[in-house]
């Protein structure tokens, strides 16, 4: 991305995280009261205390191998970055509310997965599971369903407001997959209907597949879901009126269910009840031999190709669509990538290092001439020293959201027109990479 | 020319896909993965000689491009001798549609799994293969 681009983007940053701040600001309180009021329910589980990575969504009954979701049908509302809201669909586990998008669950290479689906929507909605092979139905062979002489569906389906059905299938091998209904999917997978699914590989949890150039750091795995919303397609549903999908156009594009700034925010945001995935990639540098990588899951269930672009930095890609980059005969054909486009219903999993290679400090500084402050922009994470962990104080005006040092490099979708919220730059699936010093905890910096 | 897909159980079916659109198009199988062995009629194998073939349920193909696959029929799982069927769509739903009534109108075909023996060989490409007597 050009300069000039990277100006905008950050006086864009500026403007949306002022706002952000602001809203931050005042719902503090109103955070601690919303948390602890939500423990007191009965059937809301307390969110977990995971404020960055991947938040699994385990199986039910506590029989190891044979993990059982119960997925319901929910409605509800999800907030967008421009102010605006949409009417979605989702899939809940258990006795969640709504939730956008639909809970990851997490299973491993193996397991025998029981998922029941329970249906309240007024039409009939299924679960395919890409990827997948053999699911049973009801303990029937999954197959296309036919109604009236047209086909409808990519799986059997749950009848309409109060029908069930029961998928299972053998997770059979390790990967990132995507699960969503196979019913008139061009309506009910853009309401909502999808959600991730992680296989984890027999060799452990911080694996992508079973092979040992796979591993992990286990802190820094990161889901980057990626999916589109047409406003008046959602409007239409919502008032019970029919869209003609010919005039599908996405206005908005989001990662893990938010636009940005939304999307560098916790999981869990209290201000974001529907929305509790975040994306930022917190990590600290890779140190060398004996360090690991960080881990990114990319899935998209739009209908284009989604370039996803993290700046200065190249990722390996190590699987396509749950399927390890490796031959017949366990050749490596894994490459580096710094642009990940990934196409409708594809996953990619990506290892990813970011090098403190220079090791720039004050003893050792960059050879540039800094501009005058008149013609600088500063931006909003910047902790007023070049420095990976220094700080030093900002301009007068400059507002700091800097905790101890720490670099932010931007993520974000390259196809400049999906980062916005019907015309609104610089947001949509956009975040950042959050690169930790030394010596300090993800989050708090030790503090 | 047909593009129903009639195969027994066990068997190693080609499918030649050419993207002859203007648009990306995602092609899935629903249940059954492949094996990509050609791209742009370029068998996959390095310069080294390499076999750069790769297993996915997605070939996301630009236009203009062209991609040769094998998949194996899985195993037959229905009873008597009427066909499994496994749908092969394009992932970009709305080239899939056509607006067609509910469903799928447009880029999406069936591959029908029969029980081994069933089906006789194929005489030329893209025949549904007769019933063996």
């Amino acid at each position: 991305m050009s300069t000039r681009v990277s100006s905008y983007a950050v006086a864009a940053v500026r403007r949306d995280l002022r706002r952000t701040l602001l809203v931050l600001v005042g719902l503090v309180a109103l955070a601690v009261t919303a948390i602890s009021g939500q423990s007191s329910q009965a059937d809301a589980a307390a969110p977990p205390d995971q404020p960055i990575g991947i938040v699994c969504t385990y199986g039910e009954g506590n029989n190891p191998g044979h993990p059982v979701f119960n997925l319901t049908t929910k409605t509800g509302y999800i907030s967008l970055p421009d102010g605006n809201t949409a009417f979605m669909w989702g899939y809940s586990a258990g006795h969640g509310g709504f939730q956008h998008p639909s809970n990851v669950l997490c299973v491993n290479e193996g397991d025998q997965v029981t998922v029941i689906l329970h249906n309240t929507l007024e039409e009939p909605v299924s679960v395919t599971f890409p990827g997948q092979t053999g699911v049973l139905a009801d303990g029937l062979p999954t197959s296309q369903e036919v109604t009236a002489g047209s086909a409808t569906a990519l799986a059997p389906a749950a009848a309409a407001l109060s029908g069930t059905m029961t998928y299972t299938f053998e997770a059979d091998h390790a990967g990132t997959f995507l699960y969503e209904s196979g019913t008139n999917p061009d309506k009910q997978v853009r309401m909502g209907l999808f959600g991730a699914l992680i296989v984890r590989p027999t060799m452990g949890a911080d694996y992508a597949y079973n092979s040992a150039d796979s591993q992990f750091e286990p802190s820094e795995e990161f889901m980057v879901l990626l999916s589109e919303i047409d406003p008046y397609q959602h409007q239409a549903v919502e008032q019970g009126r029919s869209f003609n999908v010919n005039n599908y156009k996405p206005r908005y594009w989001l990662i893990n269910g938010r636009g940005f700034p939304d999307s560098i925010a916790d999981n869990y945001a209290s201000w974001l009840p529907n929305q509790p995935y975040g994306a930022l990639a917190e990590i600290f540098e890779f140190a060398g031999t004996g360090d690991r990588p960080s881990m990114a899951r990319y899935l998209s269930v739009g209908s284009d190709n989604y370039p996803f672009h993290p700046h200065g930095n190249n990722g390996l890609v190590v699987g396509r669509d749950g399927h390890e980059l490796k031959n017949g005969v366990g050749d490596d054909l894994s490459m580096e990538k710094f642009d990940i486009n990934i196409g409708p219903g594809q996953t990619w999993d990506v290892l990813f290092k970011w090098y403190d290679a220079e090791h720039y400090s004050e003893a050792n500084p960059v050879p540039v001439t800094v501009p005058s402050l008149a013609n600088s922009v500063i931006g909003t994470f910047y902790s007023g020293s070049p420095y990976l962990g220094g700080q030093q104080s900002l301009p007068t005006g400059s507002e700091g959201l800097n905790q101890c040092g720490e670099y932010y490099i931007i993520s974000h979708n390259h196809a400049l027109y999906q980062i916005t919220s019907w015309g609104v730059n610089m947001t949509g699936p956009i975040t950042y990479m959050r690169i930790d010093p030394p010596g300090t905890d993800h989050g708090s910096c030790g503090q | 020319m047909s593009s129903r897909v009639r195969c027994n159980a066990g068997e190693k079916v080609a499918l030649r896909f050419a993207n002859l659109g203007f648009k990306e198009t995602a092609m899935s199988i629903a249940g059954i993965p492949m094996r990509v062995v050609g791209r742009d009629a370029t068998h996959m194998t390095g310069r080294d000689g390499h076999d750069t073939s790769y297993v996915t349920e997605t070939i996301n193909m630009s236009p203009g491009e062209s991609y040769d696959v094998i998949f194996e029929a899985p195993a037959y799982q229905g009873g008597g001798t009427d066909p499994d069927i496994y749908v092969l769509y394009n992932r970009q739903y709305e080239r899939s549609n056509n607006l067609a009534g509910g469903g799928f109108g447009g880029a999406a075909t069936h591959i029908e799994v029969y029980p081994p023996g069933h089906l006789l060989e194929q005489v030329h490409p893209n025949d549904w293969a007769e019933v063996a007597p």
